[in-house]
């Protein structure tokens, strides 16, 4: 069993503090490794949020945080529309990464969406990503920005 | 980016396989350290792995390319693909430095259909041959000598029913394309009262593009020469680095003196010395064999010939009613080296005129006076150097002669084409500290093959495409030719394929024409489509190391037709 490390730490993010802070360890934290299919949804986190094009000399990454941005979305079905149009690239990227000897609970199926709740400031989109060993893994994708 | 010297290329720019090799390594270290890691997607493969990949990748292609930029053989794969200031360096150590892009000068007649005072202030714009051009000054017209006082003030001369007067105009942007032609229009931004015409006095000269990485290369044999008359890129290499002072008078009065190339427009040498069969000076002795101790120093001062206007006294000869035949000497001091008349002009006509043509003309040599000069047996050894003179008799249909007398003088213009600095360069090795000790040197004019070109373009309907462009970029061509027997027709297609890119659609109907003007006066026509080779005929002294292929934009006739390259 092999581990990756943990890019979306636990901080909260608070009221003066716009953005986590970009890095997997520093000098109070020494980072956390993960397993399984916590690997798999920190994958499918960075596949979704990743502007396609915005990594040089890859082709990580999807449409996703393009639709959001450009200011298009004011509902929840507008959320749901932008992440149904990304969800299949973000699907055939992580599936393309997979490997024969991966253990089934390493292996992405699909993803299917349980709640999506549109609040002033925050979306909050709650998805279940189906694993090969028949297990689902829920993730919790929460994307704050200003609706218009 | 460049950052400390060091080119950086841009991420997006990287070899790919490069990287993935880069990439692979660096996952090999960290396997070894945490074979537990997964290395082959994730975090640390996406995030951490390619991210430090790109900057290896970037780094090592800056280091390399700095690398490839200090090899002289790197560089001559490649020459414009290295960066300026690799090429700079690497060739700094040969003592050759990059000549800058320089403006060109020159000067403008303005005709005025009225004897009336006018300013041109300082400034002022005019566009020459699509090149824009500033007056270096203010300038006054006065109506009388007695009002001229200052550089600014120029004379109104009557021509016919108008007046002209010259101003100074210097290029606003650098660039050999600021050489343009006299004759030429010139079009004010803004026309002074009672303007009628405007054109180039002179041929302009000093213009200059930044030398290229190629061109700087292939000077670099002749920086690795010592500086001495010895080989023939020793004796190149003496040359290139002559320097003059030159004074600049300052805005405040005082003035600046400075250190400037004194054939800053050198083009290429060809010597032709002992043993060479084109030297016919050292073939005179009692002996039939050639005895050495001369060279012909064959000096393209310029990429091309220029055309100048010099005033000379006539004396008339003899008359039929009240048309005189009139003959006039030019001394080698008037036009050192010149080629050939172009026409006589009276001095009230201005340059676009028709003149009159040369009836006859008698080439001689001049090797009176004091100081050291080389020997030179026979006038056709010496045409084309500062020792020529000659005698010409010309016809003037214009001025009524019926009352002057047979040796009556008068002045005329004669307008000659010469290839400059020829006199300068024959006093530079006439000097006793510089000149061989083991023979002299004779500094001639590259022999001329005048060549006309003519072709068709067929260009896409709707691209932009500029006849003086084409012209320039061909007449720089063939100008930028060193010596050498061939001028191929595909060098040409090459170039304007470079200049128009997709906007070309063929080239058709190319003809290249030749006209060698030789020593003895006599011509050589050459004519090909496919491409103009110099006869090799030693005995006139007239080969590939003698003989320089010369052109002006005016000589290529640009035809263009528009095709429709959609399809439909």
């Amino acid at each position: 069993m092999s581990y990756d490390v943990s890019v979306f730490r636990d901080e909260r993010v608070t009221p003066q503090q716009r953005f986590a802070p970009q890095v997997l360890a520093d000098a109070l934290d020494s980072g956390r490794t993960i397993t399984g299919p916590r690997k798999v949804a920190q994958r499918v986190c960075l596949q979704l949020m990743t502007r396609l094009g915005s990594v040089p000399q890859s082709d990580a990454g999807c449409g996703f945080v393009d639709s959001l941005v450009l200011g298009n979305v004011t509902t929840e079905q507008d959320v749901f529309v932008a992440f149904a149009t990304a969800v299949t690239t973000v699907v055939n990227k992580v599936q393309a990464e997979q490997l024969e000897d991966d253990p089934d609970d390493e292996k992405l199926e699909g993803i299917a969406v349980r709640s999506l709740v549109l609040t002033p400031g925050t979306v909050t989109l709650n998805v279940d990503l189906l694993l090969a060993s028949g297990e689902s893994s829920p993730l919790n994708v929460p994307l704050n920005f200003l609706v218009a | 980016m460049s950052i400390d010297g060091l080119n950086y290329p841009a991420l997006a720019d990287l070899d790919a396989d490069r990287l993935a090799a880069i990439e692979e390594s660096l996952k090999a270290v960290l396997s070894e350290y945490n074979p537990d890691m997964d290395l082959r997607r994730g975090v640390v493969k996406d995030l951490v792995l390619h991210s430090r990949a790109l900057l290896a990748a970037q780094n090592e292609k800056a280091i390399l390319d700095a690398l490839n930029g200090g090899s002289l053989a790197e560089l001559a794969a490649d020459p414009e693909a290295a960066p300026e200031g690799s090429v700079d360096r690497v060739l700094g150590n040969y003592g050759l430095v990059r000549r800058e892009a320089a403006k060109a000068v020159g000067s403008i007649v303005i005709v005025l259909t009225a004897q009336t005072p006018v300013v041109i202030p300082s400034g002022s714009v005019f566009d020459v041959g699509g090149v824009e051009f500033v007056t270096d000054r203010v300038y006054a017209a006065r109506l009388n000598e007695a009002q001229v006082i200052g550089p600014g003030d120029k004379l109104l001369v009557a021509t016919g029913s108008n007046y002209y007067f010259v101003v100074g105009v210097e290029a606003s942007e650098t660039g050999a394309n600021g050489n343009v032609r006299q004759g030429t229009v010139a079009t004010p931004e803004v026309e002074p009262v009672n303007f009628s015409q405007a054109y180039a006095n002179v041929d302009f000269t000093g213009g200059a593009d930044a030398e290229s990485n190629t061109a700087l290369l292939a000077r670099q044999q002749a920086g690795l020469a010592v500086r001495a008359w010895s080989t023939r890129p020793s004796i190149e290499a003496v040359v290139r680095d002559a320097k003059v002072e030159e004074s600049t008078l300052n805005d405040d009065g005082t003035t600046t003196v400075t250190e400037v190339a004194q054939f800053p427009e050198l083009v290429s040498l060809s010597v032709v010395g002992a043993g060479d069969a084109e030297m016919l000076r050292d073939k005179h002795s009692l002996w039939p064999v050639a005895a050495g101790g001369r060279a012909d120093l064959y000096a393209r001062t310029a990429t091309t010939y220029e055309t100048r206007r010099v005033t000379l006294t006539a004396s008339l000869l003899s008359k039929v009613g009240a048309v005189g035949t009139w003959q006039l000497g030019i001394g080698r001091d008037d036009a050192p080296g010149y080629y050939e008349v172009v026409k006589v002009l009276l001095t009230t006509q201005d340059s676009s005129s028709s003149g009159f043509s040369v009836a006859s003309e008698t080439r001689s040599l001049d090797v009176t006076g004091d100081g050291w000069k080389p020997d030179i047996p026979e006038v056709a050894e010496g045409v084309y150097s500062r020792y020529q003179a000659s005698v010409i008799t010309f016809v003037d249909t214009v001025t009524n002669a019926t009352a002057l007398a047979i040796s009556s003088t008068k002045e005329y213009d004669v307008v000659v084409r010469v290839m400059p600095q020829v006199d300068e360069l024959q006093d530079f090795w006439n000097d006793v500290s510089r000149r061989p000790t083991m023979g002299d040197v004779l500094v001639k004019a590259p022999i001329p093959c005048f060549v006309a070109v003519a072709l068709t373009l067929s260009v896409a309907r709707g691209a932009t495409v500029s006849v003086t462009d084409i012209q320039q970029e061909l007449a720089g061509v063939i100008n930028g030719l060193s010596f050498t027997a061939k001028l191929p027709a595909s060098l040409l297609s090459q170039a304007l394929h470079t200049l128009l890119g997709t906007s070309l659609v063929s080239v058709s109907g190319l003809s290249l024409s030749g006209r060698i003007l030789k020593p003895d006066q006599s011509v050589t026509y050459l004519s090909s489509s496919v491409e103009l080779t110099l006869p090799d005929d030693p005995e006139n002294m007239v080969s590939p190391r003698t003989v320089a292929f010369l052109t002006e934009p005016d000589s290529v006739t640009v035809t263009l037709t528009v095709v429709d390259t959609t399809s439909r």
